[in-house]
């Protein structure tokens, strides 16, 4: 069928800001829709609160509105672009949801808005649970057994019937509380029991447990005429029981016999038939190894982490094919490289893909490493290779945390056999880490399969690697013989993990390894559904089977691996931008990248892609084979700047600001000497290889002090320090310290405000495009702070030194490329921060507030071009834009949801208005949860706080707010003739505040933490808050920019505004 | 005991070098390769690799070790398996035993540490090949003339050396080695879209030129009570059987090996018996109706071959295997229609006679391994011998 004439401007919702669980997947596919639509001649309007996107690039679609995801705000945006289709299952759960919502409001009916691509009641059979069992058993596929109880006397016979374990979900209670998991009778009754009140209807359903089963998924694509196809057959590593998303996983599946295989395609079809989604549909099957039983878990009727992992495992771009399906195109008119059309697509391949994820659980201190059904990962890799161990192997170097090798991670090979057992009786970050040094003790694979339900073949494969290292180790000081070496880069041990085994510089290693003619070779996976398309990764078995570089002008582009805290999607936005801004120049792009989430790594956003691990010797082999004139390593985040001294040292070109320049402003010395040199003041500073060390400079620059280790993004290991016991404490735990690597010491300007400004330089000159005020004080890390564009409380005297600095600075440093600078205004004196000469996360923020693609421009003066050529003007606008970050407290109930200066969130947000206030708020109701327009206001501050919350809280009585709070500030606020109610804390007798909080009493909390000047624990009140999803605010400013937002909104929030719409307003 | 050295040396003077992970000694064979990434058991078991040496192209094979329930027939038909690299355990708490000790229960050589995608490629360049597998000829030169030397395939009666020696009922001890196919506990079938089974229950005439168990647990699993006889059975002793259908198996070789038995098929089927045929079924179907089989170049093998059904437009994903094929011209296109076609080459995958209630297809719609697209035809086949047991009843 030919596309559908009857739509012609197709509404496409985002997923929002990146949180765990929904990632950079969403941009991905998001981007591919966009491009498929357009191509066939629809007109794009987007909806996406999430700045840092490609998708929210004003080229990608028609109108692109940064607004909050809710249904009001699409609405809205409905009612002004008047689209006539909603295509749905793009934007992740948050999409497919809010299209629910407007459906259910009459919205969509309301203009006459066709849903395309899935069939929304269908959607609810499939979500909710008790019409999925329906439908499931309609169509004959089976579920997990369970039977509904209403006594506990009932539960215990279901449960004495179907065995333990059981899982016990109460009917129609709040996210599944009073629920659980309970492996014996004593545990089922007082957890049935607990059920059974919590239900509204009084009702428990008890489920057999398949923890321990195999976790397999399929990734089916049906078209209109109901033609379906398995894109990718996808087997957990890890069985069921930890989360997909934090699972190891294969493609294809390795350990499932063909028969099951079929027979889990059979179900599939089913469901996916019944469902009638056009497009992408995930399903996920737990399998009984044991009795061969399968059930169904879950389907996804949708593009999800799963299909991007599938589409970059198989080459099948599943969200592009789904967007061309939805708009009346079918299988059979699509064509496949293997001959034919898609509608003859299976699966084919001789490689492995391995995907693995990455935590973040170093960076939330409370938090317990222990993997469940609640997804942890913050990002993933992928890796691939013409064997498992090949890939596996790959897999661990591409996530960049410091480990090449599975051996020897953390203290794990001291340990002695029954503590690694006992570890490994729970899933967490680390259990393949365990499983390696287990099996290098001797652990019986039987025994560990028993333990972790990981299958033999998996436990096998690693024992033959520990085997093999156990062989290299016996060369320890030496270089192995020969037929040793090749064995080991065949089986995908590293040329850096070798070294560290033999403990040899890693360069010997590379020399005898190119010696023995031991070289990368290429091989493609070809992509399904356009015509003649490849990307590419290496192998040490077989040979090379890339076609020859080409003779063209040509520049490598590195990406920024797995998105961490700290490293997220901006740097993959600014990676996309340098190939798009390569191409129009006319140059030939090669994109290194191994995260599968991303644009970076779509298939058409370079010339040539390396699905590879960033690492020296990967990126080298690529490099050597392509040859060229550069890298471009500032725009990957901290990832390629880690490899650009080395690859600079063994002959690679880095274009842009050279790496001894992005040295020395990490260099606290030298970059002190350029400064003071320049006339420009900073905090006064020091560094410590050691507490004494530490003490002295202490003693010189007086606290507080802002103390972080040397080399790290997202100001990990970062902590204000007040007394010389917290500074003992922290040098005491602060890990690796060396000379190399010393402790950053530098006096805390408290209260300060905190801005940052952006550059663009050719090495002669530079361009300072936006300046960004803080909204939070110094001392919360830039990437957890709120800030606007452009700044409401700097004078202009202050605002042209910082652009005089920031251009003084960029020159000086000799920058080509992009620059961010930190200051801090602290008593009328502008201080610098930091200098970051590399792309940094606000270069998507700047570029689409202020209309200049920052990295695009950037690109062009590192490949030459002069910025006198570019014309560049600061251009005048009447709108503001705020950014806010979005935190990942509510997946870590234990954690003290605080900001401070190491940074934790996962993703950001843009709000956009005519008024600061109105961006403000709007950027909080993208954060979620939105601010309120009237109700109680919650005030319980710190005792060192009082003075200055009183502005925040006549600000709030003015607007009509009650006021509650905790009996200090009660007085307090009394005491300045603002009414206030007083309410007790939780040790103060009942009710008490969470009460309130329960009780949907409050609306707003404004809580600074008490820290060390209180003995008790005040983080309960911040916990519950999240718990209870009531706003909660935990810094004086944001609460005066709160009031300031709530005032502005009650006055009309304006009307929604497209971007393009935006950036035409601007003055040209 | 250290695994021996074993090398595979092609006509052509091609030889790979690999390291024998089952069995000993030599074998000849013609090489042949399959890229499904999953289903080596049924590869392995299928007669219709007899008297070939099979590379699996995707690396990794043996992972899931073997076992009794998806196997196509009572031991490996292929004469050797090369793969990448064969697991050493199997990782299935449902196999009987490891990929290993199945080839050296049955004698076979298993070679693995072998780069199968140059393999791969280089059949596709240039054809089946004959070769030999050795652990005990090191010369090279040596071994690429003895396979040029070899007997090849065309010509030669291999189905006769698959066949059973002699008649058996299915279901029957046979059957009971091969469990009936998969059954979940809760009693779901594996196919779940297939016709209820006929009612009474039908008999069946097999002709088994090397069948795979999967088309007898379907037919059976579909109401069918089945004789299987001997591929060398006169058409008299057949029908001595009263069948109420004729179905003629799949099967390994050159069809115009076994002229003997395409005069059996044009007997049966000139008795109005509904017949249906599969792969070398097929062609001894397209024998007996007049027309002439060629050696293709590649052969087909692999679970997505597309295919075209002429009569519903649909294209159908099927399993595959075989390296002859009718010749489309060479039927009487009054008497014979075309059903079927290969979408890569277009060459015949399915006919049908105009006047006797017969049919037959290429691929394998009994599917294992591969989609379970066709299965469907085996419930065409006992429909139209129900109608036709009713017609000869009214009649």
């Amino acid at each position: 069928m030919p596309r559908r004439d009857d739509i012609h401007k197709v509404l496409i919702i985002g997923s929002g800001p990146i949180v765990i669980g929904q990632a950079c997947e969403f941009d991905y596919s998001g981007t591919q829709a966009c491009k498929a639509l357009r191509e066939l001649g629809y007109e794009i309007v987007l909806v996406n609160s999430n700045p840092a996107t490609i998708m929210t690039d004003p080229a990608t679609a028609d109108a692109t509105y940064v607004e909050p995801l809710n249904a009001a705000a699409i609405e809205a945006v409905i009612a002004r672009e008047r689209p006539d289709a909603l295509l749905p299952n793009l934007g992740g759960q948050t999409g497919l949801n809010l299209a629910s919502e407007l459906a259910k409001a009459g919205v969509l009916e309301k203009y006459n808005v066709k849903v395309i691509g899935v069939n929304l009641d269908a959607i609810r059979r499939g979500e909710d649970r008790i019409s999925f069992k329906e439908t499931m058993n309609a169509l004959d596929v089976p579920l997990p057994r369970s039977a509904p109880a209403y006594s506990v006397e009932e539960a215990e016979r279901i449960a004495a019937d179907l065995g333990y374990p059981v899982v016990l979900r109460p009917a129609y209670t709040l996210g599944g509380t009073g629920g659980g998991l309970v492996y014996n009778v004593e545990e089922l009754r007082t957890v049935a029991g607990r059920g059974l009140a919590a239900s509204l209807v009084g009702q428990v359903l008890v489920e057999e447990s398949v923890l321990g089963w195999e976790e397999l998924e399929l990734e089916i694509v049906r078209d209109a005429k109901n033609r379906m196809i398995t894109v990718c057959f996808i087997e957990n590593v890890d069985a069921m029981g930890v989360h997909t998303g934090d699972s190891f996983c294969t493609a294809p599946m390795l350990t499932v016999p063909g028969s099951v295989q079929q027979r889990l395609q059979d179900y599939a079809f089913r469901i996916v038939e019944a469902i009638g989604v056009i497009g992408g549909t995930n399903v996920q099957f737990a399998h009984d190894p044991v009795t061969d039983r399968i059930c169904v878990i879950e389907i996804n009727p949708r593009t999800s982490r799963s299909s991007a992992l599938a589409s970059k495992a198989t080459g099948f771009p599943i969200a592009l094919i789904s967007a061309k399906l939805a708009a009346g195109l079918t299988l059979d008119e699509i064509p496949y490289w293997r001959g034919g059309t898609l509608a003859d697509y299976t699966p084919s391949g001789d490689y492995v893909v391995v995907k693995f994820a990455r935590w973040a659980f170093e960076k939330f201190a409370d938090a317990q490493d222990r993997l469940g059904t609640q997804m942890r990962a913050v990002g993933e890799v992928m890796s691939v290779g013409r064997t498992y161990k090949e890939a596996f192997q790959k897999a661990i170097r591409s996530l960049e945390n410091g480990r090449h090798g599975l051996g020897f991670a953390r203290d794990f090979h001291r340990l002695p056999l029954a503590e690694l057992m006992e570890r490994l009786s729970e899933p967490s970050s680390e259990r393949h880490f365990l499983l390696y040094e287990a099996l290098r003790q001797g652990a019986d694979v039987e025994d560990l399969y028993r333990r972790t339900a990981v299958k033999p073949w998996f436990l096998q494969q690693m024992k033959e690697l520990v085997e093999l290292e156990e062989r290299i180790l016996a060369h320890r000081g030496e270089l192995p013989p020969d037929d040793l070496l090749r064995e080991a880069k065949r089986d995908g041990f590293s040329d850096r993990y070798l070294a560290q085994l033999l403990d040899v510089p890693e360069g010997d290693v590379r020399a005898r390894r190119l010696g023995l003619g031991l070289r990368h070779g290429w091989h493609p996976i070809r992509v399904s559904g356009v015509e003649d398309a490849a990307y590419y990764y290496a192998s040490y078995h077989d040979g090379d089977a890339s076609p020859p570089a080409s003779r063209r002008r040509k520049v490598m582009v590195l990406g920024g691996g797995p998105n961490r805290i700290g490293q997220g999607i901006e740097f993959d936005y600014c990676c996309v931008h340098a190939a798009y801004a390569l191409r129009d120049l006319g140059v030939e792009t090669i994109m290194v990248n191994c995260n599968p989430e991303t644009v970076s790594t779509d298939y058409d956003t370079s010339d040539r892609l390396y699905f590879e691990p960033l690492t020296v010797e990967d990126v080298l082999a690529i490099y050597e084979k392509e040859q060229p004139e550069g890298a471009v390593v500032q725009f990957g985040g901290q990832t390629p700047l880690n490899l650009a001294r080395e690859l600079e040292a063994a002959g690679v070109r880095v274009l842009g600001t050279p790496p001894d320049t992005i040295d020395l402003a990490e260099d606290r010395d030298r970059f002190r000497v350029r400064m003071e040199r320049l006339g420009i003041p900073m905090p006064a500073s020091g560094m410590a290889a050691s507490e004494a060390e530490a003490l002295d400079a202490a003693a010189r620059i007086g606290y507080p002090l802002m103390v972080r280790p040397s080399y790290v993004l997202g100001g990990r290991g970062m902590r204000v320090v007040y007394t010389e016991d917290e500074l003992r404490a922290y040098m005491a735990q602060a890990a690796d310290v060396s000379p190399d690597r010393p402790i950053l010491i530098d006096k805390f300007l408290e209260r300060a405000i905190e801005c940052e400004a952006d550059a663009l330089a050719d090495g002669a000159d530079a361009f300072v495009p936006a300046i960004m005020e803080h909204i939070e004080e110094a001392g919360i890390h830039s990437g957890d702070s709120a800030c606007v564009i452009p700044p409401i409380g700097i004078p202009p005297e202050q605002l042209r030194r910082i652009e005089e600095m920031t251009g003084a600075i960029a020159r000086d440093l000799g920058v080509v490329g992009l620059m961010n600078m930190q200051y801090a205004i602290h008593e009328g004196t502008v201080y610098v921060l930091e200098a970051n000469p590399r792309a940094s996360r606000t270069v998507p923020l700047v570029s689409k507030v202020c209309g200049l693609p920052m990295a695009r421009l950037a690109t062009e003066l590192m490949s030459g071009r002069r910025l006198a050529d570019l014309d560049l003007r600061r251009r005048a606008f009447r709108h503001f834009g705020v950014k806010e970050a979005v935190l990942p407290f509510a997946m870590f109930p234990e954690v003290d949801p605080l900001l401070g200066p190491e940074m934790r969130s996962t993703g950001e947000v843009l709000g956009l208005g005519d008024s600061f206030g109105v961006a403000y708020f709007k950027a909080e109701e993208a954060a979620t949860p939105a601010l309120p327009l009237e109700g109680t206001v919650l005030i319980t501050v710190a005792r060192r706080d009082r003075p200055a919350i009183r502005e925040a809280a006549a600000l709030f009585h003015d607007l009509g707010f009650r006021i509650q709070a905790t009996e200090g500030t009660c007085a307090f606020l009394r005491s300045c003739d603002i009414p206030a109610e007083p309410v007790h804390k939780l040790h103060e007798g009942r009710p008490h505040l969470v009460d309130a909080l329960m009780n949907r009493e409050v609306q707003l909390v404004i809580n600074t933490p008490s820290g060390k000047e209180s003995a008790r624990d005040d983080s309960y009140i911040r916990k519950n808050a999240i718990r209870y999803r009531v706003p909660y605010i935990t810094t004086l400013a944001a609460a005066v920019a709160a009031a300031r937002g709530i005032a502005a909104v009650r006055n009309g929030r304006g009307e929604a505004r497209s971007l393009q719409e935006y950036h035409r307003a601007m003055d040209t | 005991m250290p695994k021996r050295k074993a090398i595979v040396a092609l006509e052509d003077g091609a030889c790979f070098e690999g390291r024998a992970f089952a069995g000993h000694g030599e074998v000849f064979g013609e090489l042949v390769f399959n890229t499904s990434m999953t289903g080596y058991q049924e590869i392995l078991t299928d007669p219709s690799y007899h008297g070939q040496v099979v590379t699996l192209t995707y690396p990794l094979i043996g992972n899931y070790g073997v076992s009794g329930e998806d196997l196509e027939s009572a031991r490996p038909r292929a004469a050797a398996l090369v793969v990448g690299e064969c697991s050493r355990v199997a990782s299935n708490r449902r196999a009987d035993g490891d990929l290993a000790g199945f080839l050296e229960a049955h004698g076979l050589i298993g070679v693995d540490r072998v780069d199968t995608r140059a393999i791969t490629l280089h059949i596709r360049s240039r054809g089946a090949l004959k070769c030999i597998v050795s652990t005990e000829d090191g010369d090279r030169a040596r071994l690429v003339a003895r396979a040029a030397a070899a007997p090849g395939l065309v010509g030669r009666d291999l189905a006769r050396e698959v066949s059973t020696p002699e008649p058996y009922r299915w279901p029957g001890p046979h059957a009971a080695r091969a469990p009936l196919g998969r059954i979940d506990e809760d009693g779901t079938e594996a196919y779940h879209d297939l016709p209820a089974a006929a009612e009474p229950r039908l008999r069946i005439a097999v002709l088994d030129c090397g069948a795979k168990f999967n088309q007898l647990r379907l037919l059976g699993r579909l109401g069918a009570d089945l004789d299987v006889f001997p591929i060398a059975t006169p058409a008299e002793a057949i029908l001595a059987a009263r069948p109420d259908g004729f179905f003629i198996s799949n099967g390994p070789g050159d069809p115009e090996g076994c002229r003997y038995a395409a005069e059996a098929v044009r007997a049966v089927v000139e008795a109005g018996v509904p017949t249906f045929g599969i792969c070398f079924g097929h062609q001894l179907l397209g024998l007996a109706l007049g027309g002439r089989t060629f050696k293709l170049k590649f052969g087909h093998r692999g679970a997505n071959q597309p295919v075209l059904d002429r009569a519903t437009g649909r294209v159908e994903i099927t399993s595959q295997n075989h390296g002859f094929c009718v010749d489309l011209e060479s039927l009487d296109a009054g008497a014979v229609e075309t059903t079927h076609v290969n979408l890569n080459d277009g060459t015949s995958e399915g006919l049908r006679h105009l006047r006797h209630p017969c049919f037959s297809v290429q691929y394998h719609p009994e599917a294992a391994p591969g989609p379970h697209d066709s299965t469907h035809l085996f419930g065409r086949f006992l429909e139209m011998v129900t109608r036709e047991r009713s017609a000869g009843v009214r009649a």
